[in-house]
């Protein structure tokens, strides 16, 4: 009985593995999941592009079933203990599942039946609800605490507005221009900067290493950090 | 009015919401002992066709509702409370929480293979499931089913259930885990 559930986003990876088995009406073993591991595999595309906030825990159920696969293929394949452990988890987690789902078609058939237990609107014994006029409560004081919270909201204002916004593509490409100079010396690159501009540029530093698009050597603490670009 | 079984009856009845067997047993001074065993009693008693109500309890709480029988009946009188279209997954997640609650969002992402910290919050908005501190550890809570849910499956506690039973032996192994 093959149903797709695709328009809620529902079927998680569990739901999804047990559907392909039973489908095909296997036992849960692990001969049986390394044959659908493709099929599985497959329905990866379905969920980054229906529901992407689940891939996470689909790769999770993926990367064990590519195990199970590679080990059907190289039978000398030597596993952990710790992947042997994965395998034997997925297969348990997959029977609860199954064992579950009977479970929820029991619940289904309770909730759709739809026979309700009414209850009378409770009464709030002793809890009416009732108006007490604070003295302290009058236009004069609703009006000093207004003007109150209005200074409080220009002092955040003004203190938002000192800060000026900083691009920091700029500076990524000012530092690679200078490089392009044979600048390879970062002080260098630092000369007449202020210290703002100066971490900036180490952060951009960082940003180019990371990226792969530059070496960097620092032959000890605090010694100058040479530049040079990778070709 | 002597009769414990009237006593605690009126308290029920005029409560109407989930009343705790300590908060009965105050209120009409009588030991808790006494108050559980008139209540199976009135249990008893609700049970015959003859009546239209019946006593629902879920955690310590006793409240008396309309059986389900009568529930096209009553929803004549009453047209606010229908069930709205549940999605799949909210549906595996409270039927989840229905067998196995009090239980932990991780041991329910175990289950499910998928993270669950939508579907539970959304559940909770609606009032079908509330969460509680983990007696143990501080830090997590533990969900599960609210008297209303109870309510809304027709039937008097979360224990009839079907094989309810067999899904609590279940639950040792995922505890273990």
């Amino acid at each position: 009985m093959p149903y797709e559930i695709e328009a809620s986003g529902f079927a998680g990876p569990l739901y999804k593995l047990l559907e392909l088995i039973e489908e095909k009406k296997y036992e849960i073993t692990e001969i049986n999941l390394a044959k659908i591991t493709g099929d599985f595999l497959e329905y990866l595309k379905v969920v980054e592009d229906k529901e992407p906030r689940f891939l996470a825990d689909f790769i999770v159920v993926a990367a064990k079933l590519i195990l199970i696969k590679s080990k059907s293929l190289v039978p000398d394949l030597i596993l952990t203990p710790e992947e042997e452990e994965g395998i034997k988890d997925l297969q348990n987690r997959l029977n609860l599942y199954k064992s579950l789902k009977i479970a929820e078609e029991n619940f289904i058939a309770l909730w759709s039946t739809n026979k309700i237990s009414f209850t009378k609107n409770p009464l709030l014994i002793g809890l009416n609800p009732v108006f007490i006029a604070f003295s302290e409560i009058n236009c004069d004081s609703l009006l000093a605490s207004l003007a109150k919270t209005q200074s409080s909201i220009v002092a955040l204002k003004t203190q938002y507005e000192k800060y000026e916004a900083i691009n920091f593509e700029d500076y990524v490409s000012e530092l690679i221009t200078r490089i392009n100079q044979n600048i390879s010396r970062f002080d260098c690159v630092t000369e007449n900067k202020n210290k703002k501009e100066v971490i900036i540029l180490f952060l951009a530093l960082l940003h180019l290493l990371k990226d792969n698009k530059i070496f960097v050597d620092q032959k000890s603490a605090f010694s100058e950090i040479m530049i040079t670009t990778k070709q | 009015m002597n009769n414990i079984h009237a006593k605690i009856e009126a308290v029920l009845f005029v409560a109407s919401s989930p009343i705790s067997i300590s908060k009965i047993a105050s209120i009409i001074a009588e030991e808790e002992e006494m108050v559980k065993d008139a209540i199976i009693t009135l249990k008893e008693k609700y049970n015959s066709p003859s009546s239209g109500i019946h006593i629902i309890e879920h955690e310590n709480g006793l409240q008396l509702a309309t059986k389900p029988e009568a529930s096209l009946i009553v929803a004549q009188l009453v047209k606010t409370e229908t069930h709205e279209n549940l999605t799949p997954a909210t549906l595996e997640t409270l039927s989840l929480v229905a067998y196995l609650g009090p239980i932990a969002k991780s041991s329910l992402e175990y289950i499910r293979g998928v993270n669950s910290s939508f579907t539970l919050r959304n559940l909770m908005i609606r009032g079908l499931i509330e969460r509680i501190s983990h007696p143990k550890k501080p830090n997590t809570y533990l969900y599960r089913p609210t008297s209303d849910l109870i309510r809304h499956l027709g039937i008097t506690s979360k224990e009839d259930l079907p094989d309810f039973a067999k899904y609590q032996e279940l639950k040792k192994n995922i505890e273990n885990e």
